[in-house]
């Protein structure tokens, strides 16, 4: 039996908005068993971002109109994202815009979230931007290196949903030196850019550790859930790229029955799994001092450089 | 071939009013009724010149000759189609700056609305030079007309431009003067090729002369230094035509000559030697706006790191066109850098004069005294708003765009096995990072301008902005996004006449806009962030204005980040190549400390200074011989006079 691909696509983006909430609390409830804790359940998040949505909102009377809608252009952003990347199958819903240009939706949403720390003459939003900037400047081009050799080994342009399809195909041929080189820097450019331990603490508010939390103080009620949400869909789909884009294997490429359930089955257990592993690796690391996350970045940046070259040289 | 329009009516037409203008400029009068008339006039020659690329169409074949001559050869026009579309968007630009100037109390007199003319004729007589001994003529005439605009400012800076620009103006004159030798005739559209008859290894150095020649217009290092004073002390219009039209025409008139005129000679050096080239103004650009505390200085960084982005597509599509790629690289790479260029002069004079306008309102120049703007001057705010993100990159504007071809045909053309293909990661690697500061430079630019608290009295209540201003501001800011969003054509249109112009045989496929439809993906993000706001109107919640969390204390102005502590995580990171000084001083009898943070311009200190303290010392060495003696004179006129006379007898 085949879908249609359209019903499939659009059914992608709708689970990845609502499983964004329930990574995040798999996450947490991952480190609260490694820390011999019980933990909140994992549909806690779901149930603060109801709360924060119930809420009034409080803002700066030195915040222009710009505050309000970063919210909006954030959550918006990400919600293009989650309907441009392939989950179980590779057919995505918004075919209209390449690798690249995802990068730079990554980056709109940066820049909104930095300006959105600035309004309000908070210290706090300042100490945050000027950190998250410092970081982006390293990610950006690691992210885009990375990316680009994944184009360049699959031997495909930079459109999203070819690259999967092309490395399935390639079989265990492209398990080579550049995959994991590329991967390893996409891992460590997705703990920076989500601002996960060792780079930044998720869940504290000490004003001298924290980088994305400060650039949000200012935000409440709505305002703060749409940011919250967005932060959340952030890394259900950096964590869905490196399970459709840089290990794709299982994905669906055809539109039968089957192999989307597999696909599904496949996504899922990733997603499990690399939740798994991030919560170790959080677990096990402490957060390292500011001027540190430079060298962890500049070796993100030095992998996905090697990674390209080895693909010429090896 | 049917003419819309005959070339020398066309020519007359373009020419004849920016004449008339500047006629009137040499009435020694103050008044400002004259001014008006004369800007009018540039208005009607930059309406003319935004025609160009509709009726130039079918002229772009006739070589017009201008009814004066002189012993080096005729005055020629050609209207290719790539100056066209050059002049086309270059006098929309430039009829916003003029439109801008026109506001009330600016203090510009008559005689400067008169330069005003003469940049825009030797402006587009630049650009669509068909003889070399015009295209000398007006690059020449644009150096000097900037200079004199640039009257008011740091008497230092703008002799440093000066003599800069000169420098350059000699290299190119140099090249232009070999490949006249060279192919015998002064006729530019005559020449192609070159490189064939003058050697892989002439051809090349005549290649980086010109890369230097025009990169001294361009900010090139270390040819930069004499652009952050100038930008910050000269009239804001003159920065913003030095900025955008200038560059414009520097860029253009590469393109031509390398690709054209010179032709790409088959050695692998120079495309490395200019990406270096490139790459090193580009970051060094990026990293140096990042600390500059006036939004004029950071807007200088950053026409130079966003006309080294440029070079750095050219020095591509000299490699690509080295290591025989299939030639719709080269073309789209080309184009990605023009485009690049004509959004540059979109976005930057819309900051420019955004600045401009704001230094006007406030008398503030610093941006550690500004803050606070965009509740006082909502409307500025929204078009500096869209310039910075335009600036920074971000979808869907029109800088988004070009960033995303140039670094879009770099990842896709790197499919290969040469060993040459490992330079275009580090291409990507360039573009990435010094795209990303750029970016972080602007947000900061943006956010201690237009958000935050106050930080002065005299930015907390600011002067009304007055309404002429606000038009072309709002027109650029427009054009800003529509030239994002409705990119495609654009981009066609470029590519084409870059095809047609520089005789690259290729037919341009409309396959790019398969991988970006910006129309359809900014509809997708308004139309949630409708729904969003709808379903937030419907359940509607309190909101409640509160003061800033203030930690229980009362927030004083300062009490807030600053703009040199925004940049200090970045300057720790890169610290070796900042070149940055510590100095804490204790007062002991006010028993506090001062903590001051240096930066030196490393190509100025290190690179020009010695130069120029070496200059002096030998022009002081000649100046020995200048006793004041007459004896002595005579003595010189009489050597002179023997030498001379052996040599005539002797050679």
């Amino acid at each position: 039996m085949i879908i249609n691909p359209f019903i499939i696509s659009l059914l992608q983006a709708i689970i990845i908005m609502l499983i964004a909430p329930l990574i995040t609390g798999v996450i947490r409830k991952f480190k609260a068993w490694m820390q011999h804790r019980e933990g909140a359940s994992i549909l806690q998040p779901y149930r603060d971002l109801n709360k924060l949505f119930r809420k009034d909102e409080v803002v700066s009377e030195y915040s222009s109109i710009l505050f309000r809608i970063i919210p909006f252009v954030c959550f918006s952003s990400m919600i293009l994202l989650a309907m441009m990347v392939p989950f179980m199958f590779v057919g995505i819903l918004a075919p209209y815009g390449d690798l690249i240009a995802l990068v730079y939706i990554f980056t709109l949403y940066r820049i909104m979230m930095v300006l959105g720390g600035l309004e309000g003459g908070s210290v706090f939003g300042g100490m945050g931007s000027s950190r998250e900037l410092m970081m982006s400047v390293l990610i950006e081009p690691a992210l885009l290196l990375a990316l680009m050799s994944i184009c360049v080994l699959s031997g495909g342009g930079t459109t999203i949903g070819d690259i999967p399809t092309l490395l399935c195909e390639m079989g265990l041929v492209a398990f080579c030196p550049a995959l994991m080189m590329a991967t390893a820097s996409f891992i460590l450019t997705l703990m920076a850019e989500n601002a996960r331990l060792p780079f930044d603490n998720p869940s504290t508010h000490l004003e001298l550790t924290m980088i994305h939390e400060g650039m949000l103080l200012e935000y409440s009620g709505r305002g703060l859930a749409l940011m919250e949400y967005s932060a959340e869909l952030r890394l259900t789909i950096f964590l869905v790229m490196l399970g459709t884009l840089f290990l794709p294997w299982g994905i669906a490429t055809t539109t039968g029955v089957w192999d989307i359930a597999i696909g599904l089955l496949t996504i899922v257990l990733k997603l499990v799994l690399f939740a798994f592993l991030l919560a170790i690796v959080e677990s096990s690391l402490n957060k390292t001092r500011l001027f540190k996350i430079p060298n962890l970045l500049t070796a993100s940046f030095v992998l996905g450089l090697l990674a390209i070259i080895s693909l010429y040289i090896l | 071939m049917s003419y819309l329009l005959a070339i020398d009516v066309f020519v007359e037409l373009l020419f004849a009013p920016a004449l008339l203008g500047l006629l009137i400029s040499f009435i020694p009068t103050k008044c400002e009724i004259l001014k008006n008339i004369s800007l009018s006039l540039c208005c009607i020659s930059c309406l003319v010149g935004i025609s160009t690329y509709f009726i130039a169409d079918g002229m772009s074949d006739v070589s017009y000759q201008l009814p004066i001559s002189s012993v080096l050869g005729d005055y020629r026009l050609k209207f290719d189609d790539l100056s066209s579309l050059m002049v086309s968007f270059s006098s929309f630009v430039f009829l916003m700056i003029v439109i801008h100037s026109m506001r009330r109390g600016r203090g510009y007199t008559v005689k400067y609305a008169g330069l005003m003319n003469i940049l825009l004729i030797v402006c587009i007589a630049a650009m669509c030079a068909d003889s070399v001994i015009m295209l000398l003529i007006a690059w020449e005439s644009i150096s000097l007309t900037t200079f004199i605009m640039s009257y008011g400012a740091d008497d230092i800076a703008r002799w440093r431009y000066f003599v800069i620009t000169h420098l350059g103006g000699l290299m190119i004159m140099a090249v232009f003067a070999a490949m006249w030798y060279v192919s015998g005739t002064g006729i530019l559209s005559e020449m192609s090729n070159l490189s064939q008859s003058l050697g892989s290894g002439v051809a090349t150095v005549m290649i980086v002369l010109l890369f230097l020649g025009f990169g001294t217009k361009l900010g090139c290092t270390p040819f930069h230094a004499w652009m952050s004073d100038l930008y910050y002390s000269s009239p804001i219009h003159s920065v913003a035509l030095l900025s955008t039209v200038c560059s414009n025409v520097a860029i253009l008139l590469l393109v031509k000559s390398t690709f054209l005129w010179i032709g790409v000679p088959d050695n692998y050096i120079l495309p490395i030697l200019l990406l270096l080239l490139a790459s090193a103004t580009a970051i060094w650009g990026a990293m140096e706006s990042m600390i500059q505390t006036e939004p004029r200085r950071i807007l200088a960084y950053s026409s130079m790191e966003n006309m080294a982005m440029v070079m750095i597509c050219l020095g591509t599509g000299i490699l690509f066109t080295i290591m025989d790629f299939d030639s719709s690289y080269l073309v789209i790479i080309l184009a990605a850098g023009m485009l690049h260029t004509l959004n540059h002069s979109f976005f930057k004079s819309l900051m420019l004069l955004n600045v401009g306008t704001v230094e006007d309102s406030t008398g503030v120049h610093a941006i550690e005294r500004m803050g606070g703007l965009s509740r006082t001057l909502p409307v500025l705010s929204i078009f500096a708003l869209v310039g910075t993100l335009s600036m920074a990159a971000v979808p869907p504007t029109n800088g988004f765009v070009s960033e995303w071809l140039m670094i879009k045909t770099v990842i896709s053309s790197g499919v290969g096995d040469s060993v040459m293909n490992v330079v275009l990661p580090m291409i990507v690697a360039v573009l990435g990072i010094c795209g990303m500061m750029a970016a972080a430079s602007y947000a900061r630019m943006y956010g201690f301008m237009f958000l935050g608290r106050p930080r002065s009295e005299e930015v907390a209540k600011p002067n009304k902005v007055d309404r002429i201003s606000l038009v072309p501001l709002g027109m650029l800011a427009v054009c800003c996004v529509v030239m994002g969003v409705f990119s495609m054509p654009i981009i066609y249109a470029i590519a084409g006449s870059a095809c047609d112009s520089l005789d690259i045989a290729y037919v341009v496929q409309n396959t790019i806009s398969d991988s970006l439809n910006l129309v359809i993906l900014s509809s997708i993000m308004i139309l949630i962030c409708l729904v969003l706001y709808l379903l937030f109107r419907l359940f509607r919640k309190k909101k409640d204005i509160a003061t800033t969390w203030d930690c229980g204390i009362e927030l004083k102005p300062n009490m807030q980040y600053s703009s040199v502590g925004f940049s200090q995580p970045l300057v720790r990171v890169f610290h070796p190549f900042y070149g940055d000084t510590t100095e804490i001083t204790d007062d002991v009898e006010e028993d506090t400390s001062v903590y001051r943070i240096r930066f030196v311009e490393p190509f100025y200190t290190y690179v020009l200074s010695p130069i120029g303290r070496g200059a002096m010392k030998i022009a002081n060495k000649i100046g020995l011989i200048q006793t004041g003696n007459i004896q002595a004179y005579l003595a010189y006129l009489l050597i002179t006079l023997i030498v001379v006379l052996l040599a005539v007898r002797f050679v």
